[in-house]
């Protein structure tokens, strides 16, 4: 399997929402725990080596290259 | 002289050896349990073996105490693994903690697959495993231990070494055809060959604390992520024999060293662990670091390197002395085919490709282990923390935790002895390269019946094994279910086991040319130019 990174949701906005709501009810300082628990979940549920490195290396690329 | 080293048990100096002594086919260089199980290896097919061992005693103090499954089997093989049992521990479940929380957040199981004859890890103070071993090597008698005859010197000479030692009473020169350097992280023979030893120290200290008292607490591993008593660090408790307890506190790296082993600052640790009204007895507080070294290669001419002497580890995950018997049971047998001339010096090469594969292996487990613990900065340490507090109610996130990855034998996956797998085995079964497992059988167990020497276990095949191969039969002895399942044996099957207790090749239904060929590559280490594939 390869990394998808075409559009994928069916409502961007909504899951977004949610995502940002989930950021909201926790303190500044908790979040990155919390956004750790949610990359270990989503990690474990891809479950695709070649698809994570990818993902690793665009996550990665902060300057854009 | 011990030069302030422990001394568990005196032994008599030896006086400077007879001009016979003084020509070796093999001198061993290190009396430890790497070298002391090699020269009983070695004994156990025939040859006489020089061990030089520097000092005149056992050292007592604090060093491995954990033997895991694959050490078992090759000590039991060697005559000691019923004694190792009866005197040691024996646990198979660790425990994980974290926190404040009482329970802890999950547990292991070191023998996933059980009946096999040696449970899944012995805890057993070093210098009783040595005692053990130096009485068995004196057993053989074929085994000539010096003690206090250190190496100060080592040069070619002809095809072999000519060793300079060191006795009580002056010096003496000793010749070899063969030396394996099993002296230990500070190898005296690496350094006089100036060989390299490279890799990577972490900068952390951590106190262990052996102690005796009674508790009446489970034979298991327990380990604490920031625990209340030792706060964003960790700790590690262990039950040896004779209720010695061992005690393992992280404690960073900025500190003052001596302070940290005084009893008065080792105490509060102590009941903080155990409880406040713990009644103990202190025996040997130490303080140590470690780094992740090993050389580049550990065969060089006649001169072999096994043990701490060719790599170091990290202690999490008991993987140095065990790492170190892995390196005996996989050159004994190839060092005695070579000596006899029944193959070529290059059969010693795959030593050194599978003894640094293993290596590698645990040097990247115990490094991942140690920077799970170690977390190097804010952003790593909340990373471990997600893992930790997901770990308590989903397995996924267990697997993440990493508190040592307790050893186990390496698989050679792409080692040159193997024969590759002709047919579909559909992930049953044991596959080339990887360790033998054990089974009951007959009366016994099946490791009991591999003692050094190639077997052919089949259920029942046609095919005849070469000379020199001993055949084991499953399909006549009785009690042999669990061997034919766990190797996935169907009738007509076969097995070509290595004498380190490896699988070499299996077939579903083997002809006499395949074991021949499978047996060729072994003792050649290079496919027959027929290879039939």
């Amino acid at each position: 399997m390869t990394l998808g990174l075409e559009p994928n949701l069916s409502d961007p906005d909504g899951i977004y929402g949610k995502l940002v709501e989930l950021q909201i009810q926790h303190r500044p300082e908790d979040w990155p725990l919390v956004s750790s628990r949610l990359l270990l979940i989503l990690i474990n549920h891809i479950g695709d080596d070649d698809v994570l490195l990818a993902a690793f290396e665009w996550a990665g690329a902060l300057n854009g290259d | 002289m011990s030069l302030g080293i422990p001394v568990w048990r005196a032994m008599d100096a030896l006086p400077h050896p007879t001009k016979s002594q003084l020509e070796a086919e093999i001198v061993i260089v290190g009396g430890g349990p790497i070298g002391l199980a090699l020269a009983i290896d070695l004994s156990k097919q025939g040859h006489k073996v020089v061990v030089l061992q520097k000092h005149s005693f056992i050292a007592a103090g604090s060093k491995a105490i954990c033997y895991s499954k694959s050490s078992l089997d090759i000590l039991d093989r060697l005559g000691v693994g019923q004694q190792l049992v009866a005197r040691g521990i024996c646990w198979d479940v660790g425990k994980v903690f974290w926190g404040a929380q009482r329970e802890p957040i999950y547990q292991f199981d070191m023998l996933p697959v059980k009946n096999q004859k040696m449970p899944g890890f012995v805890n057993l103070q070093q210098y009783l495993v040595e005692e053990l071993l130096v009485e068995r090597a004196l057993e053989t008698g074929k085994v000539e231990i010096r003690w206090g005859h250190e190496v100060v010197g080592a040069k070619p000479r002809g095809q072999g070494v000519e060793l300079d030692v060191r006795t009580g009473t002056g010096l003496y020169s000793q010749c070899a055809n063969w030396v394996v350097a099993c002296d230990g992280s500070k190898s005296t023979i690496r350094s006089l060959l100036g060989l390299d030893f490279e890799g990577r120290a972490f900068e952390d200290n951590f106190l262990i604390v052996d102690i005796r008292m009674e508790a009446d607490r489970p034979s298991e591993r327990w380990f604490w992520f920031d625990p209340p008593f030792n706060p964003g660090r960790t700790a590690l408790l262990h039950k040896q024999p004779e209720n010695v307890w061992r005690l393992d506190f992280q404690l960073g790296w900025e500190i003052d060293r001596a302070a940290a082993v005084k009893p008065e600052n080792v105490d509060p640790m102590i009941r903080g662990m155990l409880g406040q009204d713990v009644n103990y007895e202190p025996v040997w507080y130490s303080i140590y670091t470690f780094q992740c070294r090993r050389m580049a290669n550990f065969v060089h001419g006649p001169v072999i390197f096994a043990g701490d002497a060719a790599h170091l580890v990290s202690p999490f995950g008991a993987r140095g002395c065990n790492g170190g018997f892995s390196d005996v049971a996989n050159l004994a047998w190839k060092l005695d085919l070579v000596v006899r001339g029944a193959a070529p010096v290059s059969l010693l090469e795959t030593y050194n490709e599978e003894a640094t594969f293993a290596a590698d292996e645990n040097i990247l487990h115990s490094t991942r282990a140690t920077d799970f613990i170690t977390p190097k900065g804010e952003p790593a340490t909340v990373l471990r923390n997600a893992a930790l507090s997901l770990a308590k109610d989903h397995t996924f996130a267990q697997r993440f935790v990493n508190s040592g990855r307790l050893s186990t034998p390496a698989h050679y996956r792409s080692s040159r002895l193997n024969t590759p797998d002709r047919d579909d085995w559909d992930g049953c079964g044991v596959p080339p390269g990887a360790p033998a497992i054990d089974a009951p059988l007959a009366d016994g167990w099946l490791l009991e019946l591999l003692q050094g020497k190639l077997v052919f276990l089949t259920n029942g095949s046609q095919a005849t094994a070469p000379a020199g191969v001993q055949v084991i039969d499953i399909a006549v002895l009785p009690r042999s279910e669990a061997v034919k399942d766990r190797y996935a044996l169907e009738p007509g099957a076969g097995t070509l086991l290595r004498p380190d207790q490896y699988v070499a090749a299996r077939w579903k239904q083997p002809v006499p040319e395949d074991v021949q060929d499978a047996t060729n590559r072994i003792r050649t280490n290079q496919a027959s130019s027929g290879d039939r594939r």
